[in-house]
């Protein structure tokens, strides 16, 4: 009861003014609906990057992929052999390369977990704008 | 050197382009006049709308772009190009219709 | 598909007409034989146009405190990559490392001070509106004074961060301890490390590990005790998964309450029920004795028997029923010296059959798992986060862990190392080294102790006796105060407490916007916590200042300011320093301590804080020529290097010393105590550790006698655990997508995209029994409050039946609304793994 009778409580000292966070609509103490959950991206077209150090974003659905002791379901399509069957772009070089820089014959051990930096997209329009500008568009100015 | 390149993209990547509603031609020319011409040709070449001047040299020619609606369009404004004052000669070199 | 294009759109992509049009142009030009123009060349050959400055920084997130090359041009960040000359991530990064180039460029950054104003004037419950540095600064001195000079120093109160710079919370401290003569200063690392600081203290009597990141390629084992390193701590976790897959012999074992990606590299992955660690803790230790593996005589030399007390409560409210129960809820950390024989015969009823039924882990998997400790020859590392600390009996957990690395004398060896992982980019630098607890000074010195109050006093030439002795207001009981109309004027810096805090409904936000209170909130973004604050002022970040963070390894890093902030944001060293110029002696200080030292009469806390002879010693033509640095502009000196030096003495000669300033510019880090320019890599190790003496071999010097303690402890159950209506335990925690709240991931797209909203995880058996499926729209009900959330049944995590997991990120589901405010009573960290829910579908 003591619940109940806190947030009604609560109602009266309802933060005045219109909310200004960009995260999140409505007054701190009210819950909106939950989003639907937003779909992945399965287009398989290519984002470009931010700037060349950026791992790509993952253009297709990765639900169900095994990335495990035992299998790791990405080289099945991205590593060097797999590539002329699958068309998949090639993990890059520095994949290869061990923790002393060192190329080795088959993907580092350190990289052997795909979703620590490329991650899959869905299809949902940011809250907030990003004003990040390309060091090209900055050249371009 | 007239470059007609069609599309080879992927239908959602088509489809994706599409939904954009502008100019489908987009072109360049090379510019000939005199030199001495260029700084004041060139603001007026930039003031016809859909006319872009990227850039130019001591010799006396100049890199332009067009975008234009259509073919219709495009004509247009390749004649209003070369019927400025002291555009000695413009030739086509790159054209594209894509649907952007 | 046109919904696909407007969100394209946004990408800061080359579109599809510009890549036409450029090579339109280059064809022109070739025929025109004119040099292509830059903007529409594939390749840039004038080297000046695409050269960018690269320069070092540390990375913005978590404690693992990678380093990263940061590529500038034109005042803006426009890349960033892990550093290859780095030992700690030696040129990784994680997903949000690579994105920090996009942090700071929201487009809802804050640029000017907003003060909830109506017709002019401050109003509580007015509307936010852009005012001036001058009239921020007003009106917060105004009603600073007014609380001290109504009700006293304890009316004020400040809660800062793992995230602030060393500098930045060593100013904080001063001012609040030293200026105006409170301890209610707490960091949010309270939420995050306390159990680990508690542990420390108590077990070794010197905070932070003796290990370091070294041990990740010595060690044979690997065992994770309530930590998924694989979201929270990747870098870290390519280098297990490095030597895991390196060398076969390698063995990882994880233990959670629920499964989640670290389990993918298990070799013994084990799910327990929450709170059966502790148990599963005293089982090993009990099957290392039972089993004759005990190290005898490390044992005999290096360490003590002691036995805790027991019943200590749940760090809530006096009036709660549960403290009232408790028997030694004021004597939480109090122990008695026993003997090895009655620590051995405590831990007797830790025996697998019983703790495998209490925990739910199967008997073969408990052993595999205490092998790994017995026998001598695997070299094995413990590691953990939040599923030790934020639990109601965490510095326990900490304490459990350590007794069977002592016990087995496994630790302060390349190899054998229990460590304790950190949270926010400096926890260590800043919350723990300079001390911003509210019982803390530098160098974990303690208010409490005379010593180190005259001590400190003489660092800071001050008075005797201006610093206060009674410890101030921790995290959570900050916001209890601020409900309770006991906390009047309050300043939050650098972090979202509004989202983080325990029990947001019945205790953060009634606190906040308590008409008796006035409420500052310092951010680069408008964030929850700003949204109930009254005055909000905007903050510059990362490398928009000089700074320095240091991580859980004991590695102080620095950086140079790169850019400048945007419009008038200014970062918390100017704000606090600036602010200090409002206020003079008499306004705060009592008139007894001024008749007895008049010299300090008519001064300002600035005068007296920072112009101190010592902070303002060093001139401006000792900072670099290369950056930038707006502090130093406005104060007329290097006040980062005054702050840090003068702090540094602290340590130095105290087993916590610090390299010369200008060193940690130059390198990437350095783990302290740094001695004769030289790192240690290893404490309480002999030919590691330059404050070992000859022939001890292993010396906790932390503690008087030289001995780590061994502590008995028991089981107790949780505070609160389900029951017929509230049947589901809810676990909260983070994602690898988003660090910090959100406040700086869910403002860069593709982390956003990557994962935009919380959900919540559960067994897809659970969600059957409810009628419910994936996408379901769901309310998960506390006693406290409830939100709404979507189920989700597959992905990343997999709870076992009868537990959820909800991560705390997403500023639109406030978890912290559900979770409940119960802590550890000896470090007095949120317990935010274990609190009762149910779940209803929305309809």
């Amino acid at each position: 009861m003591l619940v109940a009778l806190l947030c009604v409580g609560l109602g009266s000292i309802a933060v005045a003014g219109e909310p200004i966070t960009t995260l999140r609509a409505g007054a701190l103490e009210s819950n909106s609906p939950a989003p639907a959950m937003a779909k992945p991206i399965n287009s398989d077209i290519r984002e470009i990057r931010n700037f060349p150090e950026q791992p790509p974003t993952i253009p297709h659905n990765i639900r169900g992929y095994q990335i495990d002791l035992n299998t790791n379901k990405c080289l099945s399509c991205h590593s060097r052999k797999a590539v002329g069957q699958s068309q998949a772009p090639m993990v890059s070089v520095t994949h290869f390369m061990d923790r002393d820089g060192q190329v080795l014959s088959a993907v580092t051990p350190r990289r052997y977990f795909c979703t620590q930096c490329h991650v899959p997209q869905h299809d949902i329009k940011p809250l907030v704008e990003n004003e990040f500008i390309d060091a090209d568009d900055l050249t371009n100015k | 050197m007239k470059n007609r390149s069609v599309s080879r993209h992927v239908a959602s990547r088509r489809d994706f382009l599409k939904a954009k509603s502008s100019p489908s031609i987009i072109a360049s020319l090379m510019v000939q006049a005199r030199p001495e011409h260029i700084p004041a040709l060139t603001p007026e070449l930039n003031a016809i709308e859909g006319v872009e001047v990227h850039a130019s040299a001591d010799t006396g020619r100049m890199v332009l772009t067009i975008e234009a609606m259509d073919d219709q369009h495009f004509m247009g404004l390749f004649d209003a190009v070369q019927g400025q004052k002291h555009v000695i000669n413009a030739q086509l070199v790159y054209h594209q219709i894509e649907d952007i | 598909m046109t919904k696909k294009t407007s969100d394209k759109s946004l990408l800061p992509t080359i579109s599809r007409r510009d890549y036409i049009k450029a090579n339109a142009i280059a064809a022109a030009a070739a025929a025109a034989g004119i040099a292509v123009p830059a903007s529409a060349a594939n390749l840039v050959t004038d080297k000046s146009k695409t050269q960018l400055t690269w320069s070092k920084a540390a990375c913005r997130f978590c404690g693992t405190g990678c380093s990263v090359m940061v590529g500038t041009k034109q005042g803006r960040v426009v890349a960033t990559h892990g550093d290859v000359k780095s030992e700690v991530n030696r040129g990784l990064n994680c997903v949000k490392g690579y994105f920090l180039s996009k942090i700071m460029y929201g487009k809802d950054r804050l640029k000017t001070p907003l003060l909830r104003m109506s017709n002019g004037k401050y109003d509580k419950n007015g509307d936010f509106t852009p005012v001036s540095w001058t009239q921020a600064f007003d009106i917060m001195a105004e009603k600073w004074k007014a609380a001290i000079k109504e009700k006293g120093p304890e009316s004020v109160g400040m809660f800062g961060s793992g995230q602030w710079t060393v500098w930045e919370g060593y100013a904080a401290v001063k001012l609040m301890k030293a200026g105006f003569r409170s301890n209610n200063i707490d960091p949010n690392a309270r939420h995050c490390m306390a159990s680990a600081v508690g542990g420390f203290m108590r077990t070794f009597g010197i905070d932070e590990p003796m290990g370091c990141y070294d041990d990740l390629e010595a060690a044979d084992a690997f065992v994770l005790w309530g930590s998924n390193m694989a979201e929270m701590h990747p870098i870290l976790w390519t280098r297990i998964t490095d030597r895991r897959l390196s060398a076969p012999h390698v063995k990882v074992a994880v233990l959670s309450t629920f499964e989640h990606r670290c389990f993918d590299l298990a070799d013994n992955g084990m799910v327990f029920t929450p709170q059966t660690d502790l148990a599963i803790l005293n089982f090993i230790a009990n099957y290392i004795i039972q089993n004759g593996h005990v190290n005898e005589d490390f044992v005999a030399k290096h360490t003590n028997f002691r036995r805790g007390n027991t019943d200590i409560g749940y760090g809530l409210r006096d009036e709660h029923p549960l403290q009232q129960k408790a028997k030694n809820a004021d004597k939480a950390g109090g122990s008695q010296p026993m003997s090895f024989e009655d620590y051995a015969k405590f831990v007797s009823d830790y025996d697998v059959e019983s703790v495998s039924k209490l925990s739910g882990v199967p008997e073969k998997q408990l052993i595999e798992l205490a092998k790994l400790y017995a026998d001598p020859k695997i070299k094995v590392m413990s590691l953990w986060t939040m599923g030790f600390n934020q639990h109601t009996r965490g510095v326990w957990a900490n304490n459990l862990v350590y007794n069977i690395h002592l016990l087995t004398g496994k630790i302060s060896e390349p190899g054998n190392s229990p460590f304790s992982l950190t949270g926010q980019p400096s926890a260590c630098g800043t919350a723990r080294e300079v001390g911003t607890f509210s019982h803390r000074l530098p160098a974990d010195m303690v208010v409490t102790d005379p010593k180190h109050r005259a001590f400190a006093e003489d660092v800071w030439k001050l008075p005797e006796g201006t610093i206060p002795a009674k410890p101030g207001l921790h995290a959570v009981e900050q916001n209890r105060a601020l409900k309770d109309g006991k906390l009047n004027a309050y300043w939050v810096q650098v972090n979202n407490n509004m989202q983080a805090a325990a029990n947001m409904m019945e205790e953060t936000l009634p606190g906040y916007r308590n008409p008796d209170n006035f409420i500052v909130v310092s951010d680069a973004y408008p964030t929850v916590t700003a949204q109930a604050a009254d005055l909000i002022l905007p903050t510059a970040m990362w490398v928009e200042k000089e700074g320095a963070y240091g991580n859980a390894e004991r590695r102080t890093q620095f950086w140079h300011q790169l850019v400048d902030a945007p419009g008038e944001a200014k970062s918390d060293l100017w704000q606090l320093v600036e602010f200090s110029k409002r206020f003079t002696t008499e306004d705060v200080w009592s008139a007894d301590v001024l008749e007895k030292n008049p010299a300090y009469k008519g001064k300002t806390l600035y005068e007296v804080l920072f112009k101190n002879g010592q902070v303002d010693k060093f001139p401006l033509s000792e900072a670099s020529d290369q950056y930038a640095n707006h502090e130093n502009e406005a104060f007329g000196f290097y006040i980062q290097k005054g702050l840090f030096e003068e702090y540094a003495t602290f340590g130095r000669g105290h087993g916590h010393d610090l390299a010369p300033f200008e060193v940690y510019h130059k390198e990437r880090g350095l783990r302290w105590p740094v001695v004769d320019g030289k790192e240690t890599r290893w404490r309480f190790k002999e030919g590691q550790d330059p404050y070992v003496e000859k022939g001890k071999d292993f010396q906790f010097y932390g503690k008087k006698d030289n001995r780590a303690v061994i502590f008995a402890l028991p089981f107790e159950p949780a505070a609160e655990s389900p029951d017929e209506e509230y049947d589901l335990w809810l676990s909260t925690g983070r994602v690898i997508e988003h660090w910090h709240s959100g406040s700086m991931t869910q403002r860069v797209p593709e982390l956003y995209r990557a994962f935009p909203n919380a959900v919540a995880f559960m067994h897809p058996d659970d969600a059957a029994a409810r009628g419910l499926k994936r996408g379901s729209e769901i309310r998960v009900i506390s006693r406290r409050g409830e939100i709404r959330t979507r189920v989700e049944t597959r992905g990343r995590n997999k709870p076992p039946k009868g537990l959820i997991f909800v991560p705390w990120f997403d500023a639109s589901q406030l978890i912290n609304k559900v979770t409940l405010d119960a802590t550890d009573p000896i470090s007095q960290q949120t317990d935010y793994k274990k609190c009762a829910v149910k779940i209803i579908e929305v309809v």
